[in-house]
């Protein structure tokens, strides 16, 4: 028999390896952060921004929150990953737990739900867009047209992979990206196809639609004018980086960045280059712009402000590095602001002043 | 620097097998977990000859705990001498704990190297290297599915006829496999109900299987994959190494299901070892004592030809 006091020590030091055992690999495992960035969108004078918590509509001047969805935490109504879509008086939201909600863009209110009834243990990609009294929600690698006024399934169509990017729609004619590197063209009130192609890269972002052409960001190093008839390229764009975000479309320009931090502006008919200027980091989203200044935010949390003209940087800053380390969703720039949305940390929204980047206001999400 | 250090190889050693065998990340996976199970070889091994080593000791740790049962700090000098280290009888968790640091590095590049949301993917693209894979933007998505299993989501597989009741397949097999690696490492010890060691030994078998299962539970499957071919890796190599003490019977299971399991009964137990020092107050040869110490060999000195 060993000693009481040896067998003490044993015991002690079994609990011990195995805490830190234990410790260790569930402090290197577990997600101590959002898998999904907040997304927002600018409408009626709100700004609409789904989180991982809540969906929140915030009064764009004053920074005050006007509604929330769901009151109240509810994990059932949580991981709202992609941007609100608004159309015919509803405002569409979509969550990962596989369901779309409408909700009154006054009050907030639920409307109706659809719920995906596909069985996934995952917390799902989801995509949304809206226009003519539909919305396009694509849970996973499933697309369907839902009925803006009741939620009711009016056709679905099935990708290769699973659809990062909402569809940009038209009157007629939806155009789809799919990460199988696709582009299909459906139609809007059928879903019918109408023409597909590849490209070399994966498409994880909405195309930009303007006139009679996209322009298709992809996962690969160019930026595509396609023609929206057939499907063809009008012209090809070489990057640097990775395209990810949607282009910004004028009337002759368009502007982007890539994912190693360049940011484009080109000729709009010829694709030919009129400045690049470089940024701190990879830039996810899409440019803003407002009057001559064109704004990117970058995943290592900057912010720069461009000459849209020339490309000359007109001022940077560093947000705020406790609670915005990471800026990966698009900004919007309207009213003399510019509104940055923030990945983690403990504000949701920031309000800066275009001229100098200041900050006007920020958001921080009602505490729970 | 955990990430440069760590993560970031692993993502790219797991990206480059993914091409090299045909674009499938399960075959990656396992070669990966195959490749640290050799280059941690060298530790491992050791570790489990210690132990290999303090299981033969057993019937001797026996008789002197029997021996000097009202007089711990005599028991205590007898066990040091012929050679029992009780530090050493950890050596059944310490591959697992060398282990953890890179279980971390392998669980973070499994979610790096198959990008599920928007947000790995920006982390991927971040992690691999441009001169490694200039064509990288081939390898996008990541094919990471393995028949049902999604491999960065924990496993479950809906039955028709169970449809709200996922059933975790591959966390069974991670707590079987465990089970069996573990049962493996701590055979049946002579020594008495109260032994701290037998005691510590008894919990790390259901501790460790347990403890596996609830991690292969939570997270994705691919580290399940990690854990089923490092615990079957590990029975292979233990068993070679431990060949002339053991061999395989079987463990039934409820539904007729058997299992291979570690059965010490069938093969006659080593020899103790000639490290063994016979109390000198026993006479040697005397029942229950081990062979007599080997005689001295005379030191060698130099020019004696040898």
């Amino acid at each position: 028999m060993i000693t009481t006091r040896a067998k003490h020590r044993f015991s002690k030091v079994r609990l011990r390896v195995i805490a830190l055992l234990a410790t260790v690999l569930l402090a290197g495992c577990s997600p101590a952060t959002p898998t999904v960035w907040p997304a927002a969108t600018l409408h009626d004078g709100k700004i609409l921004i789904a989180s991982s918590q809540a969906v929140f509509a915030i009064d764009a001047t004053s920074g005050a929150q006007v509604w929330r969805f769901p009151l109240e935490s509810n994990s059932d109504l949580q991981a709202f990953e992609t941007a609100p879509a608004v159309n015919a008086n509803r405002i569409t939201v979509a969550s990962g737990k596989k369901l779309v909600v409408a909700l009154d863009p006054a009050t907030g209110v639920e409307a109706w739900r659809y719920t995906d009834p596909n069985q996934l243990t995952k917390i799902a990609s989801v995509s949304l867009s809206a226009a003519d009294g539909r919305s396009y929600a694509a849970i996973g690698n499933t697309l369907r047209a839902l009925d803006n006024q009741n939620g009711t399934v009016l056709w679905q169509f099935t990708g290769g992979d699973e659809f990062w990017g909402a569809p940009a729609t038209s009157n007629a004619t939806i155009y789809v990206p799919n990460m199988d590197h696709k582009l299909s063209a459906l139609d809007a009130e059928t879903g019918a196809p109408r023409w597909e192609r590849s490209f070399p890269g994966a498409l994880a972002a909405t195309p930009a639609l303007a006139d009679a052409a996209l322009y298709v960001g992809t996962l690969s190093r160019s930026l595509y004018a396609v023609n929206t008839s057939n499907g063809e390229d009008i012209w090809v764009h070489e990057t640097q980086g990775f395209v990810w975000g949607t282009p910004l479309v004028t009337a002759d320009r368009i502007y982007f960045g890539d994912l190693d931090g360049v940011v484009y502006c080109v000729n709009r008919s010829s694709g030919s280059e009129i400045w690049r200027a470089t940024s701190s980091g990879s830039v996810r989203g899409t440019p803003a712009l407002d009057g001559d200044k064109l704004f990117v935010v970058t995943d290592n949390g900057f912010v720069h402000a461009f000459n849209a003209g020339s490309g000359t940087p007109a001022w940077q800053l560093e947000l705020d590095p406790k609670n915005a380390e990471r800026l990966l969703d698009s900004p919007i720039a309207a009213n003399g602001l510019l509104y940055i949305s923030a990945y983690n940390g403990e504000h949701l929204l920031y309000a800066l002043l275009q001229d100098s980047g200041t900050t006007s206001w920020f958001f921080p999400p009602v505490t729970e | 620097m955990w990430s440069q250090l760590i993560v970031y190889p692993f993502t790219n050693t797991l990206l480059l097998l993914y091409v090299w065998l045909g674009h499938s990340f399960t075959a990656a996976l396992i070669v990966l977990t195959v490749g640290i199970r050799i280059l941690l070889t060298p530790l491992t091994a050791r570790q489990q000859r210690t132990q290999i080593q303090m299981q033969e000791l057993q019937p001797e740790i026996k008789r002197i705990q029997e021996k000097y049962k009202g007089e711990p700090e005599k028991m205590q000098k007898e066990l040091l001498k012929i050679g029992y280290n009780p530090a050493a009888m950890l050596g059944g968790c310490l591959p697992t704990l060398i282990q953890f640091p890179i279980l971390i590095g392998v669980y973070q590049s499994i979610l790096n190297a198959i990008p599920s949301t928007p947000l790995q993917m920006m982390d991927l693209y971040h992690a691999v290297y441009p001169w490694l894979f200039p064509n990288f933007n081939d390898l996008l998505p990541v094919n990471r599915y393995l028949i049902w299993m999604d491999l960065t989501q924990p496993d479950r597989i809906y039955l028709p006829w169970l449809p709200d009741l996922g059933i975790p397949i591959l966390p069974i097999f991670v707590v079987l496999t465990t089970l069996v690696q573990q049962k493996m490492m701590t055979p049946p010890s002579t020594a008495d109900a109260n032994d701290a060691s037998a005691q510590m030994q008894r919990s790390m078998m259901t501790t460790m299987p347990l403890m596996f299962g609830f991690f292969a539970l939570q997270f994705a499957s691919g580290l399940s994959i990690y854990f089923i071919t490092s615990n079957i890796a590990g029975i292979g190599q233990y068993a070679f190494l431990n060949r002339a003490k053991f061999s395989w019977g079987k463990l039934s299971l409820p539904g007729g299901i058997s299992l291979p399991w570690p059965d010490y009964t069938t093969k006659p137990a080593a020899k103790p070892r000639p490290s063994v020092v016979p109390p000198p107050d026993n006479p040697p040869g005397a029942p229950g004592t081990p062979p007599a110490k080997p005689k001295p060999r005379k030191p060698r000195r130099r020019g004696d030809g040898a």
